[in-house]
């Protein structure tokens, strides 16, 4: 015989005022590293057009930010300018979008790297969407797939950029929505990282919104 | 109620045995998988001294007299190791070995296999959830339920308590000091079991899995504890 139980996530109580403060120094410390090598990236030379994105904005399109609210949208431009827009805090130019919401989240499948890939650009190619609610499934399968398996080991190359995608987009959505134990992802990856680091736009977008996430969650 | 205790260890499968015998009606039998595939008596000479120094030396020779330790050369999902168990017809199958299980071995015991997982279920699964509760101000504890193929998702909770940690700890002993309890659980999860206690469900759906904690939080933590 079985019962149900009810269990309120939130009915445990509050931290205190002790480990406010240690968590928000630690935080606090790892931004000034963190935001030390975001300003390593010379961001006009990945993207040079990235300061030009105020000439886009206005020509019947909309542009918002990483802290909106937004519904199901598209990108004017590709993923990796948008994910470094967002991380240099630029406004993000989309229209307003039609596709996937209803087709479930997207799945990363174990050797199945390169059609997961193409799945995720394809259905994130505004990664703005990751922040939605609905999204929140395939968040999840996000930090299975970076932590269940050790995947800071070095990898393939397309591996690699699978990788950095979606690190990218997990700290897009730290940065918009507080959550400590996502946000720890970021930290573990961030303790494992081999240096020197590819100059990619991932890369530098992961920095980028990882250390906005880290002052999110000051 | 005839349990086998899943192991790698002889001293730690031992000491669950000896502890989970104490109830009346419960018959324990310790299940050692050794897939380096070393010989028994070389095993047994290697664990002497640790069992020794456990003070499960001669409790574990009278076991082995009366033929309740079992000796597995290959993995535990090997089909020779999997037909032996299913052989000896257990009811319940206790947790102690580091790997996830599938479902044909998890259906080789009658009822399932019981795991004593150092966190409140089904708030806090995966790794590091002592960690977790702690940084989170929730209370720590220990939950056994039986498992299934997910981690930490098992449908049925046994018992849960929430066990506070002593203060002025380091993380490594909060988490032996919730570890080392694992006998004492299974010995109440099995009472309950005997006495036809109604099962609590787990609703993963009301929690989150957890990993690896990084180096930041841990210092965190670790202070936290200490103070």
């Amino acid at each position: 015989m079985t019962r149900r139980v009810e269990l309120d996530i939130d009915a445990f109580p509050a931290p205190s005022g002790n480990l406010t403060n240690l968590l928000r120094e630690a935080l606090k410390a790892r931004r000034n590293e963190v935001e030390e090598q975001f300003k390593q990236f010379h961001l006009n030379s990945l993207r040079p057009e990235l300061d030009e994105i105020a000439l886009v904005i206005g020509k019947q399109r909309t542009a918002i930010s990483v802290a909106q609210e937004i519904s199901w949208c598209e990108s004017v431009l590709d993923i990796e300018f948008v994910l470094l827009a967002a991380a240099a805090d630029k406004p993000i130019v989309v229209i307003p979008g039609h596709s996937s919401v209803d087709a479930g989240p997207a799945t990363i499948r174990k050797n199945e790297t390169l059609l997961g890939i193409n799945r995720i650009l394809q259905r994130y190619s505004c990664p703005l969407n990751i922040i939605q609610p609905s999204e929140r499934k395939f968040f999840e399968e996000c930090l299975r797939y970076l932590m269940v398996v050790d995947r800071v080991q070095p990898v393939e190359p397309i591996e690699e950029r699978l990788r950095w995608l979606l690190l990218s987009l997990v700290s897009l959505r730290c940065r918009a929505v507080r959550d400590i134990r996502a946000l720890d992802v970021l930290n573990y990856f961030w303790e494992r990282l081999s240096r020197p680091l590819p100059a990619s736009t991932f890369v530098c977008s992961f920095f980028g919104n990882y250390d906005a996430a880290l002052e999110r969650n000051l | 109620m005839k349990v086998g205790v899943i192991t790698n260890a002889i001293a730690r499968g031992v000491r669950i045995a000896s502890e989970i015998e104490k109830n009346p009606g419960v018959e324990a039998w310790v299940l050692v998988f050794d897939p380096r595939g070393c010989s028994f008596p070389v095993r047994l000479v290697r664990e002497i001294y640790y069992l020794a120094s456990r003070r499960v030396l001669f409790k574990s020779f009278r076991r082995l007299l009366r033929g309740r330790i079992l000796y597995f050369r290959k993995s535990i999902s090997h089909p020779s190791s999997l037909e032996r168990i299913r052989n000896q017809e257990f009811a319940v199958g206790v947790h102690d070995l580091n790997v996830i299980y599938r479902r044909p071995i998890i259906d080789a015991f009658g009822r399932g296999i019981l795991n004593s997982h150092i966190g409140i279920l089904p708030r806090y699964r995966g790794r590091c959830v002592a960690e977790w509760s702690m940084l989170e101000g929730s209370p720590t504890g220990i939950t056994v339920f039986f498992i299934d193929e997910g981690i930490d998702t098992g449908r049925h909770i046994v018992l849960k308590e929430e066990v506070p940690v002593p203060r002025h700890t380091s993380i490594g002993g909060l988490k032996s000091f919730l570890f080392d309890r694992d006998a004492e659980m299974y010995r109440k999860a099995l009472t309950a079991i005997l006495g036809g206690k109604e099962l609590l469900i787990n609703e993963t759906d009301q929690g989150q899995r957890y990993y690896p904690m990084s180096q930041l939080l841990l210092n965190v933590v670790e202070k936290l504890a200490q103070s």
